[in-house]
């Protein structure tokens, strides 16, 4: 079965109560227990919080259950009556996200939401089976505390959403029982799941007092526990009297202490009660809310736990004491016997002194302390989280076995249509189509979505490009064979089907029917619905949002790389790193992985929108007439790839990358180096800092990081290990592919040049002018070689980089500059192929290198390196080149002296994967990765 | 304050991309001075990459989604 989970539980204010924590361990435990049998899914709600820290819960728990994301739609609580037609519309946005998924089951952990939040419930029962988490009806036994107005309004349609679902999980046997004889239900659609309590709360092995941490929570000696809500029915105010009527000696012996948030005027309350019960200050603390590990530290080490509440749903607090050795006393009333299960640890709330009593039973009698403490500890035990999931998994199945909802089959106007201006009036038109009428009708079928009845052959004609694309990507766009005239009407609308005989009424009829499911149908249905009851309350931009949450949940047929080109498309300089975008990606456009449609996408004024002309510039194609740079719309279908360096867009676009990663997109980026952070002194500071907060934000976005080379995965890791991250992304690497451009015509260097090559060994540099490249060391090594009346010369390619003024100013007047040294600031691939061919060797003396590019374009043409003894060249490279250590310009000269006499051979390494391959394994290591 | 910055900021940008020696000059020149450096480059790096926008505008809207508005506007009770 799939079964989707409603988390809305864990994204309200909820996740900091009771049902947070239940809905988070409950649905954790469930996924854990159903795996390999039913298939669980999470739905989430965008307008709300709590999807980080749920996913984050996931991965350190490593499920990997698929999620999905409706919405935004905010300002739809129902507490302000101005919300109305938003609730409404998020409502059947909701019921339509429900209604065209391929659940079995729906469980929604907590329907009593959306007074405050935006939190939303479907519009109509779903078609699948519904299934609820119960937690409680106890504001229907105290009623008047609803009073009359919108909150009861609200609480009564929540109550009856809860009537119609077709099973309801309770939390306890009490809420069960409540539940059927309050809102009548059948007892079948009624199962008692239970509570868990989370392994972290267990008795202390330490037998110390936390000096430090009694301090801190305003401790100074043993104390009286209570933890829960501070709402009248949980009875609070009842301790300080019944506290107060201990006798002198033992209450002066022990200190109350009352956990949990305290907004001020409830602290006043509470304070008022306890001058009243003639109490001094310090007898009393509240520390306020305290987080998990203070809890349990408070849990296992007080003297008593007291839980006076009159009505309780379950009572997860004496649990949880009970579970780390408290000794517990609670209120007998409501679910808490059915929790504790020991009348000997109940008192009645109702009569000051029992209260008292029980509190004196266990103060002044440490025996009895130690045996409530045992059978507190042995009671815990019986409430496992794996029993709550198993319990739930039992009665979704039974339920299950005799369910039958079928889906209604609406009453659908599926006129026929021949014009482009019958489509508007008919709720699901039928095309008739034919080689005469179809590229007319076409822009109305995208615009009002139908059926198509095809008479006669298909045409041969090319289809336009436009409608290319929309079928089938820039594959098709590129390869006009790609897509035909069936694919694009098949793409277009709701069905299709060829015909002979449009008279043929009886053929047609079954086929419409067959097809009035298609959630193009239902989603059309939906949106006449929202036109007619909603729309003409709302404003336009709500109505803008609520056709975008509505259109985003359309299936969509191929999942979608949205890949980044932002600072490409706007400025290609031409770098290594943009070379391997313009390479990996034409690939994918041309030829994208199976199944895969690849979207170049900009970020421009704060969005996304997609790079048509970026895209067709690489396939050197023209841009589709009439197709939009629109932004970019994320159905929950698509990956991200950071395949440019965005060092500068990422932080300002990352706000918006959370949002996808939220909705469930993967998230992808390439890595090429580190070296800003392994190489500091070669870039200025404020590259240093502004690619660590590149590679943090990435880090941290990321599904997987992939890199150039084994060398750069290995610093990576070893950077994310010293960041310490609590989740390491995938770490993978890929190659670079190495093609040398066939030169049909060689080019012709200047005769300056030309005569320097011929007449003496000559040694290239290729790469931009920057510190890490050894260009300093190089120039002086010549310097020394030339006073030493050594005729080498020495060629320099690259762009002036950055920290280099003075290097260039010594190039630039250099005595040998046209002589035997020679400045390349920008050469064409004919040239730099030319001065490749003609030099004697290159020559790398950098000091790091994410790939290397320049060594293997050199082996490819048999050119002997010479380089510097670097991990990343030996990984990439091998034994081909000739390996010089040392940073001295002397060691270098002397180096380069002996390579000249000896001239040592190397066998080059096999061949070097080309750009397709590349392109391959990349798109293949993406594939391999599951998102968060 | 902020928006004159910036706008000064993409003229000067522009005027640079249109003078090279120039450009060179004024990257030496703030190159020395390190924290201005820092903060202009800060600067300009935010002027040219907004903010993230995360709310749907009714006149940038994705093509499919506006297709869904103009059917619902269409068929709305006249």
């Amino acid at each position: 079965m799939k079964i989707d989970i409603d988390m809305q539980g864990i994204q309200t204010d909820s996740r900091h109560r009771g049902i947070g924590r239940y809905t988070r361990a409950a649905t954790m435990e469930f996924l854990r227990v159903i795996q390999g049998r039913h298939d669980g899914r999470l739905i989430f709600n965008a307008a709300l919080n709590g999807i980080d820290e749920a996913v984050a819960d996931l991965v350190r728990a490593d499920l990997h259950p698929s999620r999905s994301v409706f919405g935004p739609l905010r300002g739809t609580a129902f507490d302000n009556p101005a919300n109305d037609a938003r609730r409404e519309a998020a409502e059947r946005v909701y019921s339509h996200a429900l209604d065209i998924g391929d659940a079995d089951v729906v469980w929604f952990t907590s329907l009593i939401e959306g007074y405050k939040d935006d939190a939303t419930v479907p519009h109509e029962l779903p078609r699948q089976l519904t299934v609820a988490t119960l937690y409680d009806i106890i504001p229907l036994r105290a009623g008047d505390d609803l009073g009359q107005g919108r909150a009861r309004d609200w609480y009564m349609r929540r109550i009856e959403m809860l009537r119609r679902c077709d099973l309801l999980l309770a939390i306890s046997s009490w809420v069960r029982d409540d539940a059927i004889e309050k809102l009548g239900l059948d007892g079948n659609r009624v199962v008692t799941i239970g509570a868990g309590v989370d392994s972290r709360f267990q008795p202390t092995t330490d037998g110390e007092p936390d000096v430090r941490f009694n301090q801190r929570m305003g401790i100074d000696r043993p104390f009286l526990l209570y933890t829960g809500g501070m709402d009248k029915r949980k009875n609070v105010e009842l301790l300080f009297p019944a506290f107060a009527a201990l006798p002198s000696p033992l209450r002066e012996r022990h200190q109350l202490v009352v956990v949990g948030g305290l907004d001020t005027p409830t602290r006043q309350r509470l304070e008022r009660a306890v001058r009243a019960a003639g109490l001094d200050a310090g007898q009393v603390v509240f520390p306020g809310h305290v987080p998990d590990e203070d809890l349990i530290r408070l849990y296992q080490t007080c003297a008593l736990f007291v839980f006076p509440s009159a009505q309780e749903g379950f009572g997860l607090p004496p649990l949880e004491a009970m579970a780390c050795g408290a000794p517990v006393i609670v209120n007998d009333a409501t679910s808490l016997p059915e929790v504790v299960n020991d009348p000997s640890a109940m008192f009645d709330a109702s009569v000051p002194s029992s209260i008292t009593g029980a509190m004196h039973g266990v103060l002044a009698d440490p025996a009895r302390a130690a045996a409530l403490r045992e059978a507190g500890i042995r009671r815990a035990g019986e409430f496992t989280w794996t029993r709550v999931a198993a319990r739930a998994m039992d009665a979704i199945e039974a339920a299950s076995a005799t369910f039958t909802r079928a889906r209604t089959a609406p009453a659908l106007d599926c006129s026929p249509v021949t014009d482009p201006g019958g489509a508007a009036r008919v709720q699901i038109p039928l095309y008739l189509m034919d080689g005469g009428n179809a590229a007319g009708l076409i822009p109305a079928l995208r615009q009002w979505p139908g059926f198509v009845e095809w008479q006669g052959p298909f045409p041969t004609t090319t289809v336009p490009a436009l409608e290319r694309y929309r079928a089938g990507g820039w594959r098709a766009v590129a390869s006009p064979d790609v897509a035909d005239w069936s694919l694009v009407l098949a793409h277009e609308s709701v069905a299709m089907r060829q015909t002979e005989d449009r008279q043929d009424h009886e053929a047609r009829s079954p086929w419409l029917q067959a097809n009035a499911s298609h959630p193009l149908v239902r989603q059309r249905i939906v949106e006449d619905d929202i036109a007619v009851q909603v729309a003409p309350r709302l404003a336009n931009a709500d109505l803008a949002r609520v056709a975008d949450a509505l259109d985003r949940l359309r299936p969509r047929t191929s999942m979608r790389w949205l890949v980044d080109v932002t600072h490409i498309a706007s400025n290609d300089l031409g770098t290594g790193i943009q070379r391997v975008v313009r390479s990996i990606l034409a690939r994918w456009l041309s030829t994208p992985p199976a199944g895969i449609r690849i979207e170049p996408i900009v970020f421009r004024g704060g969005r996304y929108h997609r790079a048509h002309g970026y895209a067709a510039g690489l396939l050197k194609v023209p841009v589709p007439a009439g197709l939009l740079e629109d932004t970019v719309a994320i159905t929950g279908n698509e990956t991200f790839v950071g395949l440019d360096w965005a060092m500068e867009s990422l932080p300002a676009s990352a706000e918006l990358l959370w949002t996808w990663q939220r909705a469930g997109v993967g998230m992808h980026f390439i890595i090429h180096d580190l070296l800003p952070i392994t190489l500091p002194d070669a870039f200025h500071p404020q590259t240093r800092e502004a690619f660590t907060a590149w590679l943090r934000l990435v880090t941290h976005l990321s599904d997987a990081m992939h890199c150039v080379s084994r060398n750069t995965a290995d610093e990576l890791a070893a950077w994310v290990r010293t960041e310490q991250w609590e989740r390491m992304p995938v770490i993978s690497t890929f190659p670079l592919g190495v093609e040398v451009p066939p030169m049909t015509q060689p080019a012709k260097l200047e005769p300056a040049v030309d005569d320097a090559l011929a007449a003496r060994p000559s040694f290239l540099m290729v790469g931009t002018i920057e510190p890490r490249k050894g260009h300093e060391q190089a120039l002086d090594a010549f310097e020394l070689l030339w006073e030493s009346n050594a005729d080498v010369a020495l060629l320099i390619v690259g762009k002036r980089g950055w920290m280099v003024g003075e290097l260039i100013q010594r190039l630039e007047r250099h005595a040998e500059r046209g002589r035997r040294l020679f400045w390349f600031e920008g050469c064409s691939d004919a040239v730099l192929d030319a001065l490749y061919r003609a030099s004697t060797a290159l020559l790398v003396p950098s000091l790091g290198e994410g790939f290397g590019l320049p060594v293997v374009e050199a082996a490819q043409r048999g050119k002997p390196v010479i380089a510097r003894s670097l991990k990343v060249f030996h990984e990439i490279a091998g034994d081909y080149p000739s390996y010089f250590e040392g940073t001295s310009p002397a060691v270098l000269a002397t180096y380069l002296v002996r390579w000249l006499a000896e001239r040592p051979t190397h066998t080059p390494r096999g061949e070097w994967p080309g750009w397709d391959e590349a392109a391959a394994v990349l798109a293949k290591r993406i594939r391999e990765v599951q998102p968060r | 304050m902020m928006r004159f910055t910036r706008t000064l900021l993409r003229h000067l940008m522009a005027v640079m991309s249109r003078h090279p020696r120039l450009k060179r000059g004024l990257v030496d020149l703030v190159y020395r001075l390190p924290w201005v450096d820092l903060r202009l480059r800060q600067l300009t790096s935010r002027s040219t990459h907004t903010s993230a926008l995360l709310d749907l505008d009714i006149e940038r809207m994705p093509e499919d989604s506006r297709r869904s508005l103009e059917r619902i506007q269409a068929r709305m009770p006249r």
